[in-house]
């Protein structure tokens, strides 16, 4: 399917307008997407006193770690960490299990037609919100 | 015909064949093996469901005593409450807004990813990057990049206007509604450029062949060729992200926490307001109904068509 680019053979034609307007397109969307990363990441490993400047501190001058260590210790991230970890864990496992032996069964056996399918897909459209609030009672 | 065909008609399209070849005991470990994964649906969340249809007709209320029956009227509450209208009002405009700009610059990004050309292997994951982040956490990332004073686009925007701007990108309206579909287009335009770009690679080259033999312009071939072709995985990818953006929470929740105010509501958010934070559970679970039943719509609509893209 998706084997050579198919508009490839077009290319004689190409005008150099519609290049320029296509990589300078595909360059901003890079810059729009890189952006934020850039800044998270520098922000957290400026010291406290390179936050509130204007103009912003683009690099700061005094890398430090300390932030690091303290979301991970002093803040109880590596708990959280450990916590994410365990659960998606659990519920990769347990939902690996139950969809494969499921899913060969829909797949080999067209159990329940597609009724049964749609049924099952249909829970991921529920809003959260209608299943956490019964949930919470219960 | 088309590839994308597939990907929707699959399932339907086999079921004749085997289903008529299988054997008794061969149905019977069928339903076994079905068993444990809709055993556990039917517990978490069709159990609730119902039991919910209980809570939203009684008086479920940490502020009051009792479980009093009281029929239609914490509908009525839900329906008089101007914030909840506000909230619904809200997650259209921001699921609109949301899918319009993820859509046409998915597209776009997916027309100008399609030609092989040097470097693309490499910007290919980084354009991806954003799927794999936490909605919470890119709530976060965009709320630090956008707030003064610990962000630098006032600071950014001043240099190029030339004047100095000084917006409060999460409490003025209608600055915080910009800033809450950003941080929504930035984490879900990749998906649409998944979707859309593996859709383009499906069509024959063939087909834009001849539309160049017949002297179609750049414009003629997309409207011709490219958009009917791309046509049952538009509507894939429209589906999916809509399903997904009419349920807003998190982003709210990080950024604006709904406000100033209760401006930036959407309908989860409100509801996640009612129940958990007022406590009042029966009107937020006659209200999640209500909800419920207009997404359902929604889905009905949208599925439907994305079944029978064949019929069109």
């Amino acid at each position: 399917m998706a084997t050579a680019a198919p508009t490839s053979r077009r290319g004689p034609r190409r005008a150099l307008g519609f290049e320029v307007l296509r990589f300078g397109f595909i360059g901003l969307f890079v810059l729009f997407v890189l952006v934020p990363l850039y800044w998270v990441a520098v922000t957290s490993i400026k010291p406290v006193s390179d936050y509130l400047t204007t103009p912003p501190v683009w690099f700061p001058a005094e890398p430090t770690f300390v932030h690091y260590t303290a979301a991970l210790f002093a803040y109880r991230g590596l708990e959280g960490l450990t916590n994410s970890f365990v659960i998606a864990t659990a519920t990769t496992v347990l939902s690996a299990l139950l969809g494969t032996l499921m899913g060969y069964s829909l797949a080999r056996f067209n159990t329940g037609g597609p009724h049964l399918s749609f049924w099952v897909l249909s829970q991921r459209f529920l809003p959260p919100i209608a299943i956490v609030l019964p949930i919470f009672l219960l | 015909m088309a590839d994308g065909v597939g990907v929707n008609g699959v399932a339907i399209r086999r079921s004749a064949e085997p289903a008529a070849r299988t054997s008794r005991s061969d149905r019977q470990i069928a339903w076994l093996l079905v068993l444990p994964a809709a055993l556990l649906i039917l517990a978490l969340s069709i159990y609730p469901l119902i039991y919910s249809v209980w809570v939203a007709f009684v008086n479920y209320d940490f502020q009051i005593p009792g479980h009093a029956f009281v029929g239609l009227q914490n509908f009525r509450e839900i329906i008089n409450d101007p914030i909840a209208r506000l909230s619904l009002v809200n997650t259209v405009i921001l699921s609109a807004a949301c899918v319009a700009v993820e859509f046409a610059l998915g597209l776009l990004l997916a027309l100008a990813m399609l030609e092989r050309f040097r470097g693309r292997g490499l910007i290919m994951p980084l354009l991806i990057v954003p799927l794999f982040i936490s909605p919470v956490i890119v709530g976060q990332f965009w709320s630090l990049i956008l707030q003064p004073p610990f962000g630098p686009t006032n600071y950014l925007l001043g240099l190029l206007l030339g004047r100095p701007v000084e917006i409060s990108w999460l409490t003025q309206t209608p600055w915080n509604f910009i800033a809450i579909v950003t941080a929504d287009v930035w984490q879900w335009t990749p998906f649409m450029f998944v979707i859309l770009l593996a859709g383009l690679s499906a069509i024959a080259p063939e087909m834009f062949e001849a539309a160049e033999l017949d002297g179609a312009s750049r414009f003629q071939t997309f409207r011709y060729v490219t958009l009917p072709q791309l046509k049952p995985l538009i509507l894939l990818a429209l589906t999916f992200r809509l399903l997904d953006a009419v349920k807003l929470f998190d982003v709210i929740y990080v950024m604006t926490g709904g406000g100033p105010g209760a401006s930036t509501y959407t309908a989860s958010f409100y509801l996640y307001q009612i129940g958990f934070q007022q406590f009042h559970l029966s009107k937020a679970t006659a209200g999640s109904w209500i909800f419920l039943l207009l997404s359902a719509l929604l889905i009905m609509a949208l599925v439907r068509r994305l079944l029978r893209p064949e019929t069109r």
